[in-house]
This record gives C-alpha cells, sequence and structure tokens, in this order.
C-alpha cells in the first residue's frame, strides 16, 4: 500500500514543487506590496492565476485518481498489482489526505510567518493576538471541517466512477452514468445528512469546542461507508 | 497439476454472450496457445483470469485460489493495449515491478532491457509500439509467475522483435509454470505450443494436443485455424 502511494507521489513531486514555489513567489510579491502600499502588477496577476490553475489542476487530478484507473488503460496495471480494492483505494485516498495535510501545513506556515514578520516590522501598528488552546481547538475543527466536506465529496465522486465500471458497465455513456450517479449519491447522502446530522449549528458558545464529538462521529460513518462501499465495488466488482 | 481451473464460465453483457459456459483446465509446465478470430473471447476470457473483469456466473480457480490478491502475486499479465503510465522511464516501470511483484527478478529484466535494445532512461512516451511491445514483454516474463498470460505478445512487432519476444518466452519456461498465449499470427507460435484451445463465440471449439491434432488431421495448426473457422 504505501509501495503505491510512493508510486502515486513519483509522478507528482515536480507539480507540488512548482506548486509550492509558486505560493511563496505570490505570497512574497503580494506581502512586499502591500507593505510598500504599490498596486498589484501583472507579475502578481500572473503569479495569482498560475497559482489559481494549479489548485485547480490538484482538485481536478485528485477527483481523477480512480479515473485513471477504471477508464485508462494504466487500469489494466493498477487493477493486476497484488493489492485489494480496499488497499488500492486506501493507497489512493491517504495519499490524497497527507496531500491536504501538506497543502494546509505550508499554507498556515507561510502566512503564520507573514504575521510574525509583520508584529515584528510594525509592532506599533500590528500585535499577534496571543492565541489560548480553544483558540487553537476551534481552528483546528474549522480546517478539520472544510477538510472532511473535501474528502466526501473526492469519495462521492470516486463511488460515481466506480458505480460506472461496475453495477452499471455493461451499459453505454460510462461517463454519463457517472454524472447521473454523483446527483444521485448527492441526493442520498443529502437526505441521510439532513435526518441524522441535524445538529449543524456551530456551538460557537462553548470553549473549544465548535462541532460536537457526536457530529463528528457522524461525519465519520459517512466517510467510511462511502469508503467502504467504493472499495467493495473496485475489488469485486470492477469490469475494464 | 492443475494451474488453472475455468467451471461454468459465463460473462455477459446487455445484449451480448462473450464467454459461454465454458470449462477447462491448465495443467502445469506446459505452454497453450488460445486461438480464434476477433469477437471470439480471447481478450475477454484473459482479462477475467487476470482479474480486470468479473464474470457474470462461473468460477476461476488460480492453483486452487479465488481471483483476488493472492492469485495476482502468481498470474504474470501481459495486455494487449499500453498500460504502463506515460511519465514512467523504462527503470522507473522496472522498479515498479520490483516493488510490487515478488517474483520479479530485476537483475533478469536488466538484462533483458539490453538485449531487446532499451535504455534504462528512456520515457514511455519516447517509445515506439515494438519498443513498447518489447519492454511489456521483457516485464512480464522477468517475473517467476506460476501462469503467465500473453495477450498478443506479438502486435505491432517486426520480425526481428517477434524472435526476440519468442526467445524471451522460451527462456522463461519453467517445469512449475504454464503460459496461455494469445494470437493471431500462429506460425510464429506453433513450434513452442504443447496445447491449443480454439474459441469461438465464447465456447471450446477444439482442444488439444499440438501433435496429436496434427497428426490426426494431418495439417498444421494454422490449417486446422483455417478449418475451424472457414465459416467465421
Amino acid at each position: 500500500m504505501f509501495n503505491f502511494i510512493k508510486f502515486e507521489w513519483q509522478r507528482r513531486w515536480k507539480f507540488f514543487l512548482s506548486g509550492i514555489v509558486v505560493f511563496i513567489l505570490t505570497n512574497i510579491d503580494l506581502y512586499s506590496r502591500m507593505l510598500a502600499k504599490k498596486p498589484p502588477n501583472f507579475i502578481s496577476v500572473l503569479l495569482i492565476s498560475i497559482l489559481f490553475a494549479l489548485c485547480a489542476s490538484l482538485v481536478l487530478d485528485q477527483m481523477g485518481r480512480v479515473y485513471r484507473t477504471l477508464f485508462t488503460d494504466e487500469g489494466y496495471l493498477e487493477l493486476t498489482l497484488p493489492l485489494s480494492g480496499y488497499k488500492l483505494l486506501g493507497a489512493k485516498f491517504l495519499a490524497v489526505v497527507l496531500e491536504c495535510i501538506a497543502v494546509v501545513l505550508i499554507v498556515g506556515m507561510v502566512l503564520y510567518v507573514d504575521l510574525l514578520f509583520t508584529a515584528n516590522t510594525y509592532p506599533e501598528i500590528f500585535h499577534l493576538p496571543p492565541l489560548s488552546w480553544d483558540d487553537v481547538l476551534i481552528l483546528v475543527q474549522i480546517i478539520m471541517f472544510i477538510l472532511c466536506g473535501y474528502f466526501t465529496l473526492l469519495l462521492m465522486v470516486y463511488l460515481s466512477f466506480v458505480l460506472a465500471k461496475s453495477i452499471f458497465a455493461s451499459f453505454k455513456y460510462g461517463k454519463l452514468i457517472t454524472v447521473l450517479c454523483f446527483l444521485l449519491i448527492g441526493k442520498i447522502l443529502g437526505v441521510i445528512t439532513d435526518l441524522v446530522l441535524i445538529n449543524s449549528n456551530f456551538s460557537f458558545g462553548a470553549p473549544g469546542v465548535l462541532v460536537p464529538i457526536g457530529d463528528w462521529a457522524k461525519i465519520f460513518v459517512i466517510i467510511g461507508l462511502l469508503f467502504i462501499s467504493t472499495a467493495y465495488l473496485l475489488d469485486r466488482k470492477v469490469n475494464l | 497439476m492443475e494451474v488453472l481451473k475455468v467451471d461454468n464460465l459465463k460473462k455477459r453483457y446487455i445484449t451480448k454472450t462473450v464467454i459461454d459456459d465454458l470449462n477447462f483446465s491448465l495443467d502445469e509446465g506446459k505452454i497453450y496457445g488460445l486461438l480464434g478470430p476477433n469477437g471470439s473471447g480471447k481478450t475477454t476470457l484473459i482479462k477475467l483470469i487476470a482479474g480486470v473483469t468479473q464474470p457474470s456466473a462461473g468460477n476461476i480457480l488460480v492453483a486452487e485460489r479465488k481471483i483476488g490478491p493472492a492469485t495476482k502475486q502468481l498470474v504474470s499479465y501481459l495486455p494487449t493495449i499500453n498500460h504502463l503510465p506515460k511519465w514512467m522511464t523504462v527503470d522507473k516501470c522496472l522498479q515498479l515491478y520490483k516493488n510490487f511483484y515478488q517474483d520479479f527478478d530485476a537483475q533478469l529484466a536488466e538484462e533483458r532491457v539490453d538485449m531487446v535494445g532499451l535504455k534504462g532512461n528512456q520515457k514511455i512516451t519516447s517509445l515506439s509500439t515494438g519498443m513498447l511491445g518489447r519492454l511489456k514483454i521483457v516485464l512480464a516474463m522477468s517475473r517467476k509467475a506460476k501462469l503467465y498470460l500473453l495477450d498478443e505478445p506479438f502486435n505491432g512487432l517486426d520480425p526481428n522483435s517477434r524472435e526476440k519476444v519468442l526467445k524471451m518466452i522460451l527462456e522463461s519456461i519453467r517445469e512449475d509454470c504454464t503460459i496461455l498465449i494469445s494470437t493471431h499470427i500462429i506460425h510464429e507460435v506453433e513450434s513452442i505450443l504443447d496445447e491449443v484451445l480454439f474459441l469461438n463465440n465464447g465456447q471450446i471449439a477444439l482442444k488439444g494436443n499440438v501433435d496429436d491434432l496434427r497428426f490426426q488431421k494431418k495439417m498444421s495448426i494454422e490449417e486446422i485455424y483455417k478449418e475451424v473457422y472457414e465459416n467465421v
């Protein structure tokens, strides 16, 4: 499984490196312009556009990882490796999770360095607000909530691809079926969320708690169910 | 000993039955030819054994195990299409096989890469159809697998490359392995086959020992092929 993650990253390390470099350059450019009170120029716009394109490519690439297995010839290699569907999907999903955590950490670190630098350069106009343990917990929960939403979306996309190449493999227009499956899964998840995750009002009142533990458990159960059903179909029912 | 056992195998699509109640087994230490015209079900059968397609009914056992990760460790599959990722180099492909298959002989593969005129730093996208065919066969035959599934291994290869591929197949034969070759180019492989299976409309039209068939019908396998499929 870890061999597969290594294999997934071997093809992308240049992409990630370029993304980090463009992000740092964009940050330096915008930050220095902000300090010098200069408006963004052509270079700034170009860097932001490249960064935006890289982010969009990363999202599309992460969504397309199961597509590549099922709808391109590479699937004949991946599905004949001695890995179960669970390990194959697990490796792909874990790679995506680690990538997202890495993105959050890099962005967080760069922004924190910006804040530190501003606080040191202009102590008279800007102070770093003191962060309490509760504030950190709230921040972590906000990030986790966004990431969990993204992972749920990814697994919905993966399940749609796998459904199109397993249960509906005999039908033509597999890609159209993928879209229909995605809409259907979205609808079903919407109903489940309405029924189960009723407590969507964030409880800002309680110290350090944004989303109650019970709701976290429900979110993880939904992610788990999506993962298990996708992996089961990938393991037992796929028809290339 | 039976390496492969296929029982009442069926593969149906909505309007078409591709494999229809197929029963056969393959013994250890033999080279089998899977012959048949286009659409006879050869590739589907190989895909079913490799585990990339699921049967509609019936069973497939490889070394008495159902198709799954354990059998994929025993089966070396060479598909007709290019299954190698385009971003990879030849060396990266060898590395990938070494990482995933315990039976992959990396040193032998490197020697064979040189033998077929490839270089480790060549990218997959830069390889011609013939070069790619040679690389695929190097990767598949450098495993010490129990069962080799070679789907049209001579597709797109020039006569010299075919000779090298044939030599590699012969060098890879061991007493404890079985090779199943699906091909249209019968005269190239006729000399190395022990048994043949003629497939037609997803069923076995004829099966037997190559020498016995030649003796009984007083014809070469290619002539028998023409006779079996003359109305197809």
